[in-house]
């Protein structure tokens, strides 16, 4: 024997029940996403919303702790959907789609690390074009590369 | 009295590998500017090391090797 949508939701715990009286499940009632003003209709009681009279910030209707409380139970019931959106993730969620710090995606790293590469390139390729740098400082120090070459041993 | 300049100075070369090693020289003062190849042991081979500091050099003229005084 299933029960009817009513019996289900008289079977609530109190908090939800009483939850939902004053903020309609979301099939039903809208909430905005982001912070609105205090006379919007589709206000979210999770978020802070702003009175445009005053300019002055409204704290949420929920704090943290208690739209946390609510969330938890809803999971249980698994109808946590029908809340309205919550600004922080729960459980699997909360790790899977992490909003990273820019930071940490990003490494900025101290100021020698992020020339060390560029300063390794140069050193590499002054090395290479060693023999062309004293050359270009001793005309003579060709003959005795020549010599160099000549004198070098090679087993083929 | 003003301090009498000393008859040596001190002068660093660095070398041209970029490796940052360098080496210092007690010369006598006004010689030409140093251009040497030496063994830098970063590069693990001999390169040109110069002068990093620009000093009072005695002027040479340069020598005039064509026959024209003949």
């Amino acid at each position: 024997m299933s029960l009817t949508s009513k019996e289900a939701f008289s079977k609530l715990p109190q908090k939800l029940h009483n939850f939902f009286i004053k903020f309609p499940p979301r099939p039903y009632a809208e909430y905005s996403v982001k912070p609105s003003v205090i006379t919007d209709p589709h206000l979210n009681p999770f978020l802070p919303n702003k009175n445009p009279e005053s300019g002055k910030w409204q704290g949420p209707k929920f704090s943290l702790r208690r739209s946390a409380d609510l969330f938890k139970m809803a999971k249980k019931f698994g109808i946590q959907d029908l809340l309205p959106p919550l600004p922080r993730k729960f459980y699997e969620e909360k790790y899977n789609d992490k909003n990273w710090m820019r930071g940490v995606l990003s490494q900025k790293k101290r100021k020698w690390e992020r020339e060390f590469e560029d300063k390794l390139e140069v050193r590499k390729e002054a090395i290479a074009n060693m023999d062309d740098i004293i050359v270009a400082a001793r005309p003579s120090y060709k003959k005795q590369l020549q010599k160099r070459q000549a004198k070098q041993k090679t087993w083929y | 009295m003003a301090k009498a300049k000393a008859t040596h100075t001190m002068v660093k070369v660095i070398s041209a590998a970029k490796t940052g090693y360098e080496k210092w020289f007690n010369i006598p003062r006004h010689t030409p500017r140093l251009s040497l190849i030496l063994y830098d042991p970063r590069a693990k081979r001999h390169c040109l090391f110069t002068e990093d500091k620009k000093r009072r050099i005695a002027e040479r003229t340069k020598q005039d090797f064509s026959r024209s005084h003949r």
